[in-house]
């Protein structure tokens, strides 16, 4: 029995209840003890690592939550910028190029979509024999502004629209009709003297002006406008669409470019004139072996039908022809009156300067603000719940414990 | 007669706050804690559960946890002792929960008291009414008693390990002792 003296209580009135208590108590068994003793002194560890190893550092239970939470809101967020990406990357990354192969036909569509979604008739496959090449260049233009500013327009769609449609394919031996629409804009102020390069170009590639009209505005807003029907030989019409795209203060809003497959008719022609030529020809041997005046009348009348229908193949055939080498191009220049914001001609950006460096790294830092952003507006939420559901369960826990006590006898 | 072993005298464990406790520091604190605690731990645990081997048990998966735990221990939030019986306590607990859902018979508890050993009659007699006054306390009280008597608490431990203010551990304590009293001193 220890001694009283010896029990370091605080309360002094309780001196004889520590007694009391003291000499009732229960000493652990020494097999169990010394068997305890043996696991501290080897760590908890399995009774095979008698060398007391130190256990390896594994991360806290109570980390493990918020690390797979953490984890879990920046694969979130990377998803969410990654499919946001993509979206910026079609209206505002470089020119994109879409080929579209119709089936059967042996041509090749292709459209140029500079910094927009394609229109959806735009990404159908074009339906044989005809095809259709359209160029939309007018993104460069942000709006609607004063046309007063003596600045040039950029070119550079322009070109990319032009090379575009020179790479329409054509099938070797096949008879086209071809036309092209260019819609252009340019200040009020220029309008007259576009419309005059225009007739330049068209000179230049040995086409004819079918119809033209132009209206020059006398303000320095609104009423300029000049519209073209040009006949241009199907040889030239891209050098001719190249070049008006090219114009000095011009801007390319649109351009579109269709075919038709006219070989089968064209075929056709040919083998009727061929046909009736051949009658005639019969008819002719007919007539000199003709010992009658009876049958020398009717052979004559069946040659002049023939005839007739020569011509009539001949004039046909001639037409499509001249279909077939000439095409029609149609050269709006601003269309609907109002000109687009003018553009100032792009320098390179291949150097380096200081302006584009500091561009860039505000790009990076506002990406990486808004990726802290995103993964904050996951975490959070997501963090308040898991904390209160820890809370909750803590609770129910002790309030569990605290009534298994009770009901102990 | 057990033999004789000194009581743990509240061995104040008053080892500075450094920022980086090094591995061999912390378990040289744990040391000191187990070889200050386990006599008073065992007997606390035996006075929740009224079980030998349940308490050998419970004991040794309190001192288990306390080691893994380890680093987790705030000084801050009170002393190592109060912490390392607040784990025994969610221990015993734990185990009084499992035997409510696993055992739906009530088990007697186990017959502490000694048997005939040739000690004096009266000190017999006199640990016998002890015992049964402690049977007769309630649970919390029961446990009030152990934490104050055989782990020697404070009442400031006391309400850290009971989640209750130190005054209401203290008056929680002084009924318990009180109660105590009365049924030791209650006619047979």
């Amino acid at each position: 029995m220890r001694p009283f003296d010896e029990i370091p209580f605080e309360e002094s009135d309780y001196s004889d209840v520590a007694l009391l208590v003291a000499s009732v108590r229960e000493w652990p068994a020494d097999d169990f003890a010394h068997g305890l003793d043996a696991r501290v002194a080897r760590r908890f560890g399995p009774e095979a690592r008698s060398g007391g190893r130190v256990p390896r550092t594994r991360l806290p239970r109570w980390a493990a939550g918020p690390a797979v939470a953490l984890v879990a809101g920046v694969v979130a967020a990377v998803v969410v910028l990654s499919g946001g990406g993509g979206n910026r990357a079609t209206f505002n990354g470089p020119v994109g190029f879409t080929s579209t192969t119709s089936s059967g036909s042996g041509l090749v569509t292709h459209a140029l979509h500079n910094g927009r979604t394609p229109a959806p008739s735009e990404m159908e496959p074009t339906v044989e024999p005809s095809s259709t090449s359209t160029t939309s260049a007018a993104s460069g233009a942000a709006g609607i502004g004063s046309a007063g500013t003596p600045t040039e327009y950029s070119g550079h769609s322009a070109i990319s629209g032009a090379a575009a449609l020179s790479t329409t394919a054509v099938a070797p031996g096949a008879k086209q009709i071809r036309s092209a629409q260019l819609d252009l804009t340019t200040q009020n102020a220029r309008v007259n003297q576009v419309a005059q390069e225009i007739f330049g170009v068209v000179g230049a590639v040995h086409g004819t002006v079918l119809s033209s009209h132009i209206t020059t505005a006398t303000r320095g807003s609104g009423g300029g406008y000049a519209s073209f029907s040009l006949s241009v030989p199907t040889g030239s019409l891209q050098n001719a669409m190249t070049e008006l795209s090219r114009l000095h203060y011009v801007a390319v809003v649109s351009s579109d470019n269709s075919s038709q497959n006219v070989s089968h008719q064209y075929n056709s022609d040919q083998r009727q004139l061929s046909d009736a030529k051949a009658l005639r020809s019969s008819l002719l041997k007919q007539l000199a072996a003709a010992t009658t005046d009876q049958q020398v009348d009717s052979i004559k009348a069946q040659l002049k039908l023939a005839e007739q229908q020569i011509n009539s193949w001949q004039s046909t055939l001639g037409s499509l022809q001249h279909r077939i080498s000439y095409s029609n191009l149609s050269v709006q220049v601003n269309q609907n009156g109002l000109p687009v914001v003018p553009v100032k001609k792009q320098h390179s950006t291949s150097g380096f300067t200081i302006g584009h460096a500091g561009h860039d790294a505000l790009r990076v830092l506002v990406v990486s603000a808004g990726v802290a952003l995103i993964t904050l507006a996951v975490l959070i939420p997501v963090g308040l719940v898991a904390a209160l559901l820890m809370w909750l369960w803590v609770w129910l826990r002790q309030r569990r414990r605290e009534q298994a006590l009770d009901v102990a006898s | 007669m057990k033999p004789h072993r000194r009581r743990s005298t509240g061995v104040k464990l008053a080892v500075a706050t450094r920022p980086s406790e090094t591995e061999s520091d912390s378990w040289e604190r744990f040391e000191v804690l187990y070889r200050s605690s386990r006599d008073d731990l065992y007997a606390y645990v035996l006075t929740l559960l009224r079980d030998r081997a349940a308490a050998e048990d419970v004991t040794a998966v309190a001192f288990e946890r306390a080691y893994r735990r380890r680093r987790t221990f705030d000084r801050h939030r009170g002393d190592e002792r109060g912490w390392l019986f607040g784990i025994a306590r969610n221990a015993a607990l734990d185990e009084l929960r499992r035997r409510r859902r696993t055992a739906t018979l009530v088990v007697e508890p186990e017959d502490l008291s000694e048997h005939a050993t040739g000690d004096d009659t009266d000190d017999v007699v006199r640990r016998a009414a002890v015992r049964e006054a402690l049977a007769s306390l309630a649970p919390r009280e029961r446990e009030l008693i152990a934490l104050k008597f055989h782990a020697g608490l404070s009442n400031a431990e006391l309400a850290s390990v009971l989640g209750v203010s130190e005054s209401n551990a203290g008056t929680l304590l002084h009924r318990a002792v009180q109660k105590l009293r009365r049924a030791v001193n209650a006619p047979v």
